[in-house]
């Protein structure tokens, strides 16, 4: 009998356990745009990454340059696949690299499958240059938000899922790749990227530097 | 280090200096991190509660659910294996890292591995064999075992880490290594070429999904998705229990994990994998492999443990429990360490060879409590203190002592003079202390636990005698 059979031939002696259909889990708590755009910002923070609102598609580059520089980086980036309204291409403010990131890691610039309030993590899917090993190698990982890509949770994100071809790989981040290992307070740039920024491009949310104040 | 020698390694932890001061900010720190980060859910027993239906709905279905998973995981052009125990699942993973010709491996941290054994069997192939995970990574290089099932070198300290790449990482260093950030960026880029230089990447899976065949594994350092990246081979080794139904099951899980394990909503790092490269991806290994492993968990089914395969190995019973807090995890002796590692070990290794584990623990239930998928572990550490009672196991001088006490529970009359007489000889060899009395010691009876601490005195009268005058007062009156 190979292993296969012999295992299942044991598993089926389990009893059967039936799942009361009820009591779907608890949504989170849906309370409208701008609440969901602070839970968001609230988890990526708490995840030491950090968050950007702007009103349009034109207004990236300038939120990338401006982050960019305001960490004392290069203001040279690595595009990985970005929403089409986003030209960095032509942004006067930027330097737009090689396809290659440089040894040293350097700056990613992707969009994403989605991103989820409650946990506050942005989704990314591989078949594309989205996920290539580009970004866990990277240093500084920035994140382009649409409008309408910020879902409630964890649990919108499914029906999502099962609308198209599911990807080969799904990479839920919340933040930079950090270590407890090295003692308290968690160290951040274990391996992957020491900094994550996500700009969501909200136009109907008013831009202001903190959106934890409104 | 054995189940075996439980008590003498558990005293032994409890010298050690830097241990205590870990397990002690633990022991402050976690139980209030986890219990805000589940007050922040909207309905956590709920959650809680449907953890556990659909835990135990798919156990119930372990079968089904599995094929399904495997289907999907050949259509995506992957492959899945079966292990009937460790031995299997070794030759499995060796087998296949010489197909591929494989030299250098890279691991993210999986305790199936470490159940089974792993890193030894493919070092004796001749294979190199790295951890990534960075607390996995220092105590293989020390060649110790995890102290903890998230947090594997929590018995270390800076100086140790120190010390530790100062003997292994042939670099040029003009000082010694002092600061954290030093030790990280030496540690980021040694693994970072063990990342680019490996063959074949292996991973454990915390969850498999039927429903669309995903492996699904949690990290905040990052390790898993550069090891299931980059290599040309990805192996993911997992325990046959991990499987849920559907995407849905699995959001309800990871809701729980990370905020009982760490205290946060999510890991830095979810990462959902679904079979090798595909035409037009940009990144990914050419061949996937999934090995399953039984090793003794079908064997659970239909006894009073099967809920132990709920697990979702979340930790939160080690960071909560008094016995764990106090000697860490190598005092246990086996892979699984904690509340969970003395339910689960006495299942995988036999009763005889762990018989110490159920007694590490003061049945207190905070275990129970905080568990996210609620496995009853204290009844399960009873049903195996039986057991060990039953077969003569490690049990020598207790035996005398519950047979007297037997005798003395089945006999009232007996045992009502029994403790009054108790009570009058405690209260005389009680002294003062403040309104009441208290006992400071009882000769070498006990010596152990009144170096530390004291016991209140009994009033000289039992709850019968003090009730039989009650009762005689009250018909008086």
């Amino acid at each position: 009998m190979s292993a296969r059979d012999a295992i299942l031939a044991q598993l089926s002696r389990a009893t059967p356990a039936t799942l009361r259909p009820a009591a779907v889990a608890p949504a989170p708590v849906n309370g409208g745009s701008a609440v969901k755009i602070r839970r968001f910002a609230a988890g990526l923070q708490a995840a030491s990454a950090t968050f950007a609102v702007v009103s349009g598609p034109a207004a990236v580059p300038g939120a990338i340059a401006a982050y960019l520089a305001a960490n004392s980086l290069p203001l040279r980036i690595c595009p990985g696949e970005v929403p089409a309204a986003v030209d960095l291409r032509n942004a006067a403010q930027l330097e737009y690299g090689a396809d290659r990131l440089p040894d040293d890691g350097g700056t990613l610039v992707t969009g994403c499958l989605a991103a989820l309030a409650e946990e506050g993590v942005v989704v990314l899917a591989s078949g594309t240059r989205q996920v290539a090993a580009d970004a866990f190698l990277a240093a500084t990982h920035i994140v382009i938000v649409e409008s309408g890509q910020l879902l409630d949770g964890m649990d919108d994100l499914w029906p999502v899922l099962r609308q198209g071809p599911l990807p080969r790989s799904l990479h839920l981040i919340r933040g930079p790749s950090r270590t407890a290992d090295l003692g308290v307070p968690s160290r951040l740039g274990a391996h992957g990227p020491l900094r994550v920024h996500v700009i969501l491009v909200e136009p109907a949310y008013v831009e202001c530097a903190d959106p934890g104040d409104t | 280090m054995d189940s075996r020698d439980f008590p003498a390694q558990a005293a032994a932890a409890l010298e050690q200096p830097t241990l205590q001061r870990s397990l002690a900010a633990m022991r402050t720190a976690m139980p209030g991190l986890r219990a805000t980060a589940l007050a922040g859910l909207p309905d956590y027993p709920a959650l809680r509660a449907r953890a556990r239906d659909m835990r135990d709905a798919s156990i119930g279905s372990l079968g089904e659910l599995l094929r399904a998973y495997e289907a999907r995981v050949i259509a995506a052009g992957g492959t899945v294996h079966w292990a009937r125990n460790a031995e299997e699942a070794c030759r499995i993973v060796g087998e296949l890292c010489d197909a591929a010709g494989a030299r250098r491996v890279i691991k993210s941290k999986s305790m199936v591995t470490e159940e089974i054994g792993l890193n030894d069997s493919l070092q004796r192939r001749g294979l190199q064999v790295t951890e990534t995970d960075l607390g996995e990574y220092i105590i293989q290089l020390r060649g110790e075992r995890p102290s903890h099932i998230l947090a594997p070198a929590l018995h270390l300290g800076l100086a140790d880490v120190a010390a530790t790449f100062e003997q292994h990482h042939r670099r040029p260093r003009a000082e010694p290594l002092r600061e954290a950030e030093d030790m990280l960026a030496e540690a980021r880029a040694e693994l970072r070429a063990a990342f680019l230089g490996a063959d074949v990447g292996i991973t454990g899976a915390n969850f498999l999904v039927a429903e669309t065949g995903a492996a699904v594994i949690v990290t905040n350092e990052g390790n898993a998705d550069l090891s299931m990246t980059l290599p040309a081979t990805h192996i993911v080794v997992t325990g046959i229990e991990k499987v849920v139904p559907t995407l849905e099951d699995l959001g309800v899980l990871l809701r729980l994990l990370a905020r009982s394990a760490i205290g946060e909503p999510l890991s830095a790092y979810t990462t959902l994998v679904h079979g090798p490269r595909r035409p037009g991806d940009a990144a990914g290994p050419r061949a996937f492999h999934v090995v399953l492993v039984d090793n003794g968990r079908s064997s659970l089914l239909g006894t009073t443990q099967q809920p132990l395969l709920r697990c979702i190995r979340c930790s939160a019973c080690l960071n909560h429990c008094p016995v764990y807090t106090s000697v860490g995890g190598h005092a246990y002796g086996s892979v699984y360490s904690g509340p969970i590692g003395a339910a689960l070990t006495p299942a995988l290794t036999g009763i005889a060879a762990a018989a110490h584990l159920p007694n590490a623990s003061t049945l207190c239930g905070r275990c129970e409590d905080v568990c996210p998928v609620a496995i009853p572990i204290p009844d399960i550490l009873r049903h195996w203190r039986s057991q060990a009672l039953a077969a003569r196991i490690g049990t020598g001088p207790e035996r005398p002592g519950l047979r007297a006490w037997r005798y003395l529970a089945a006999h009232p009359w007996l045992y009502g003079r029994v403790l009054a007489l108790a009570a009058r000889v405690l209260r005389l060899l009680s002294v003062p202390a403040g309104a009441r009395r208290r006992l400071r010691g009882l000769g070498s009876l006990g010596r152990g636990w009144f170096a530390w601490r004291d016991l209140p005195a009994p009033d000289g009268e039992t709850f019968q005698e003090r009730w039989r005058r009650r009762r005689l007062r009250q018909r008086g009156a």
